[in-house]
């Protein structure tokens, strides 16, 4: 048994004191806890659409024979406490003032007391930001309503999205919402492989003893950076289309056999090519940061825990797809958001594509310079031992700072 | 003007550590030069700076009159440097790993096909492996077998100046004897300077022109084998490299 205590802690201080490891532990933690503050504000928005709360309200005759129909849904809504009035007028103007408007078409009453399906116009002003909340509004009147009438079951809803300028049949916003999660949801197919090859390139020149021999040699610093950079994004590119490849085929499983083709017809020829320029600037990108990290590091392990700090900013690219796209400025500087805007530029438009990716080569950019700068001087061999001082420095600030 | 001259270096690492304390020595061209020492005295790191992978808190190193620090592509050019802890891409056969290091240094001076293709069929007959061994890849090597590649890659490029920090260290009797003597040939036939670093007295009576013995990040001594032996009234090198160590450190080592 002491053979166990004793290999138990030398094994368990050998993994505590590798600052990586570390790293490894605390992550998941602040990721995931990250992740739960988002899907509990995505889910109360979403419950928050399906009641209505928070929409402004006009029920809209669509002609003389439906007013008395149109004065019934405010009653019910009113009774499950919707800010909602009777209102005249276009659709399209009354959406200035109001979130949500209700039309009651010609022959809804008739098809109603006939026992026939009975469809209503929905018209929605969304905002970007909250698309899951405006894909749910629609249903949530068709449920309020349903519980307030008898013919419930019969109760149909079309329904129009008036988004960022434009507007859209809710069906066709949910393909181009899936769509968008489906390519932004395949670059981290690209990201995280590329990232994990660029560690890879410089934990070997360390872990084989080459990093020494390869400084020495008559190349350009520059032409070493390019070189890592290119392989580590092949490499990933082909780990990629494995992936990517491999998920399709899933897809069409589960769809059977409806192809995702359908899905991918509603982006122009333009916006494909800046989705693919996304990718890669961000490919770039991630090669770029992982190599940079990498150089703090000596083994190849320690090399690809750091760099997960590389992709971190991808997951929060994936999270915002599924709260709703902001189209905000501050947002384009953000690693990896260029591929969010570039997938669903249906939506947002060119702007924020262009500038995003336009910010992420800049980012590119800036990390391939120090990448190369810290190449060219001695910080490619020392920066590791220079990093663990500093952290050995800090606890031990830390521990003097200990009263006792 | 020599080849290589070193001229009041120092180095106190990111840390504090100052392992050279104003070191200066001189390699002419085609020499061979020892820098002998205890473990930590400061070799592998005067190595480095040399090699431009670590910068000099102060001094200067002179390769052919290029400033090592401030070209250092220019100086990478004239220099092969293999280091201490050998190793090499293990995913790479023997041959393949000595073709990698013989076109990236001659194809950076612009050499010719023919003259890379030569270089690296001398690279090949230098390493005395077997076509066999070197069709293997290096995971399969023995640290010796690293070694041997990657100093025949090393001298077949003709550097003007070749650093090899331990050269023999791990090499069986047979092959540390040839690699000795290759050095040799190569300082003659070539013209190439070779600074090295070694444990083996024996050997660096054998080989070195000229010997300095570094201490604590400072040169103690210098000169030909036979003259350092000859001043110290010592029977030989690893003699006279103990009682100038000992005096140093005013008794017993
Ligand atoms: N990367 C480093 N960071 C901090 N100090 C270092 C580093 N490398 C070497 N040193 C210190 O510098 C001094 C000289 O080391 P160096 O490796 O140059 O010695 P050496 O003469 O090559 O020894 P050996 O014969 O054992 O190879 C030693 O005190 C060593 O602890
Ligand atoms: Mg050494």
């Amino acid at each position: 048994m002491t053979g166990v205590r004793l290999l138990l802690s030398k094994e368990l201080r050998l993994l505590l004191r590798e600052g990586t490891v570390i790293l490894a532990i605390i992550l998941p933690f602040v990721m995931y806890s990250a992740m739960g503050g988002m899907f509990a504000k995505l889910s109360s928005e979403v419950s928050r659409a399906y009641r209505l709360k928070g929409y402004s309200i006009a029920v809209v005759p669509g002609a003389p024979s439906e007013e008395q129909a149109a004065r019934m849904i405010v009653a019910l809504l009113r009774a499950q406490h919707a800010n909602v009035r009777l209102a005249k007028g276009s659709p399209k103007a009354l959406l200035e003032r109001y979130t949500l408007v209700i039309l009651v078409p010609r022959g809804f009453t008739r098809n109603l007391t006939r026992g026939l399906n009975a469809t209503l116009i929905v018209y929605l002003r969304a905002s970007l930001s909250k698309l899951a909340a405006a894909t749910a509004a629609p249903s949530g009147v068709v449920g309020v309503l349903a519980r307030g009438i008898g013919g419930g079951s019969r109760l149909r809803v079309e329904a129009y999205i008036y988004i960022n300028g434009r507007v859209m049949s809710v069906e066709k916003l949910s393909r181009i919402v899936s769509a968008g999660m489906g390519l932004v949801d395949a670059s981290i197919f690209v990201i995280f492989p590329v990232s994990s090859f660029a560690a890879l390139l410089i934990g070997s020149e360390k872990e084989e003893r080459m990093l020494d021999v390869l400084l020495s040699l008559p190349l350009p610093r520059r032409d070493i950076a390019l070189s890592k950079m290119l392989s580590a994004i092949i490499v990933g590119a082909m780990a990629a289309a494995s992936s990517i490849a491999g998920f399709y085929v899933m897809l069409a499983g589960a769809t059977g056999g409806r192809s995702a083709s359908l899905f991918y017809s509603m982006y122009t020829a333009e916006q494909m090519v800046e989705y693919f320029v996304a990718i890669l600037a961000s490919a770039l990108f991630a090669s770029a940061l992982s190599l940079l990290l990498s150089l703090f590091t000596e083994s190849v392990r320690g090399a690809q825990s750091i760099t997960l700090i590389a992709t971190l900013p991808a997951l929060a690219a994936v999270f915002t797809v599924f709260t709703g796209i902001p189209v905000n400025p501050a947002l384009y500087a953000v690693p990896y958001m260029c591929v969010v805007y570039a997938s669903f530029s249906p939506l947002t438009g060119q702007t924020p594509a262009i500038a995003s990716i336009t910010a992420q080569l800049v980012e590119t950019g800036i990390v391939v310079y120090v990448f190369v700068k810290l190449l060219s001087s001695e910080a490619a061999v020392t920066a590791s031992a220079t990093l663990r001082r500093l952290l050995r420095g800090r606890r031990r600030a830390a521990e003097e700072a200990l009263p006792g | 003007m020599p080849l290589l001259v070193v001229e009041g270096l120092r180095k106190v690492y990111p840390g504090g550590v100052e392992a050279l304390r104003g070191v200066s020595f001189e390699v002419e061209a085609g020499e061979v030069v020892a820098l002998v020492g205890p473990n930590g005295a400061g070799k592998t790191t005067t190595f480095r700076i040399i090699a431009t992978i670590l910068r000099p808190t102060s001094g200067c190193v002179l390769l052919e009159g290029v400033d090592v620090v401030r070209e250092p592509g220019e100086a990478r050019k004239r220099l092969v440097y293999v280091p201490e802890e050998v190793g090499g891409y293990k995913q790479l056969t023997g041959r393949e790993m000595i073709e990698l290091l013989v076109k990236l240094h001659l194809a950076a001076r612009g050499a010719e096909r023919r003259e890379i293709e030569e270089a690296v069929e001398e690279a090949v007959k230098l390493t005395g492996l077997s076509e066999k061994v070197l069709g293997k890849k290096l995971r399969e090597y023995s640290k010796g077998m690293k070694r041997r590649v990657q100093v025949a890659a090393a001298l077949a490029v003709a550097p003007r100046l070749a650093i090899l920090d331990e050269p023999t260290a791990g090499l069986d009797v047979i092959a540390a004897n040839h690699l000795r003597r290759l050095i040799r040939r190569v300082a003659a036939e070539r013209g190439s300077a070779v600074l090295f670093s070694s444990h083996n007295m024996l050997e660096v009576e054998y080989l070195a022109d000229r010997v300095y013995l570094i201490h604590r990040g400072e040169i103690i001594a210098s000169g030909h084998p036979r003259d350092i032996v000859e001043e110290a009234g010592a029977r030989n090198l690893e003699e006279a490299f103990l009682k100038l160590i000992a005096g140093r450190e005013g008794g017993g080592v």
